[in-house]
């Protein structure tokens, strides 16, 4: 019978896989732990500035009014439901990518919106970036 | 996103927010969206006026924006006096127990404000002067503490006037010292109308012959108000604040006369006491 043969190789197979799966499985649970990744889908401004980078801006919102009454999300990310979420996805790629590979720009640059999805973005950017923004203001880059 | 669609959506000319015109000018086939048809620039003032703006969010009716026929007071009040609650009645925010008049509240209406001032016009967002930029080591980093620009006028102010920091201090003052005495005036004029208004109402004055001073006490508190509750002691548009509290003082001196002529005329017949 053909059976017995067939059956022993999807469990070699598996064996095999097994490790392989479970390296990425675990690797990635970690990395998503390690990344503190949960806490990106919360509104708390910590979150963002969790990346060191953020320090100065988030310094200075704890100083002033608005800590009070608007977060970091309420003027940086869209309001309704799926654009907010879709906005996260595409930042937390981003995001992972670049740490991950260390290939973005030093100092750090903000980019052309292409998702159309973000209210506002950051608004770090020199004259040659500004450039660079599909719906950047006629009147301001002359 | 509701207030700005609607701007959008009517004849009002918005020369400082450029987008709305290319919108307008465009096929339309989508509806004016700040977040896809606003240029950066104009992010950094839309971004705050999700929140700086005038709106109604009170118990009577659902969360709106009165910029259906622009930005300016009038605008803005026209907007009011057409919309009605849900019962039919005409909008107002409070009754005023002395006179009986149903008024408008002003919330804080800066962004309509700096609609009307020199800085919009020239392209300057909100985000300019309140986070202005600061160098650190490569990066750029704006302030995020969003406060008056006058305690960071280097950053603020002198990037694009180049004064002294004693001048631009003090040609802020004056702007701010002016509406302030005009505000006072204007107070005391809305004081002097209440009264007599009030007196005419004790004296058994009628609703109907009430309505008219009523109409212009609506006006003059309104106005006054939309200066007073705008953050900013005229700075934002200086001669439309100056113009805005001229009116108020003119409506309310026109009803204290119109009180004072109907408490100096005898009682019509019929008249309830």
């Amino acid at each position: 019978m053909s059976s017995l043969p067939h059956t022993k190789r999807s469990f070699r197979m598996a064996i095999l896989l097994a490790p392989v799966l479970g390296g990425v499985v675990g690797l990635g649970a970690f990395t998503f732990h390690y990344g503190e990744g949960l806490s990106y889908f919360s509104k708390d401004p910590r979150a963002c500035a969790n990346c060191h980078i953020m320090q100065s801006e988030y310094d200075s919102w704890t100083k002033g009014p608005h800590h009070g009454t608007a977060r970091c999300v309420d003027c940086h990310l869209p309001h309704d439901f799926l654009r907010k979420y879709l906005a996260k996805a595409d930042n937390g790629y981003r995001h992972s990518k670049g740490f991950t590979l260390l290939d973005f720009h030093e100092p750090i640059q903000s980019r052309p919106s292409r998702t159309k999805t973000a209210r506002i973005r950051s608004p770090a950017s020199t004259a040659t970036t500004r450039r660079r923004w599909r719906c950047a203001s006629p009147d301001r880059d002359s | 996103m509701i207030g700005i669609r609607a701007l959008a959506e009517s004849a009002e000319p918005t020369p400082h927010l450029a987008s709305i015109t290319r919108w307008r000018a465009g096929r339309r086939e989508q509806p004016y969206d700040p977040n896809v048809d606003g240029s950066r620039q104009e992010m950094r003032s839309f971004v705050c006026g999700q929140c700086h703006v005038e709106y109604y969010c009170g118990p009577k009716t659902t969360l709106f924006f009165p910029w259906r026929k622009g930005l300016r007071v009038e605008q803005i009040e026209d907007d009011y006096d057409d919309t009605k609650f849900p019962d039919g009645h005409r909008f107002y925010d409070w009754t005023h127990a002395e006179t009986g008049a149903e008024v408008l509240k002003a919330q804080h209406p800066e962004f309509e404000m700096w609609s009307q001032g020199i800085h919009a016009r020239s392209g300057v967002a909100c985000a300019d002067c309140h986070m202005p930029y600061k160098r650190e080591g490569a990066a750029k980093v704006s302030d995020h503490w969003v406060r008056s620009p006058l305690t960071n006028v280097a950053r603020a102010c002198q990037t694009c006037h180049p004064y002294a920091e004693a001048e631009i201090a003090a040609r802020v003052e004056a702007i701010q010292n002016r509406t302030r005495a005009l505000m006072q005036r204007s107070a005391s004029a809305l004081t002097a109308m209440l009264d007599v208004i009030g007196e005419a109402r004790k004296a058994g004055a009628t609703d109907a012959a009430l309505a008219p001073l009523r109409a212009l006490q609506r006006k003059a508190q309104w106005r006054l108000d939309f200066v007073a509750a705008e953050n900013s002691m005229g700075f934002h548009a200086p001669a439309e604040a100056a113009r805005i509290l001229a009116d108020s003082i003119d409506y309310s001196r026109q009803a204290e006369t119109g009180a004072r002529l109907l408490a100096a005329a005898p009682a019509p017949a019929g008249a309830s006491r």
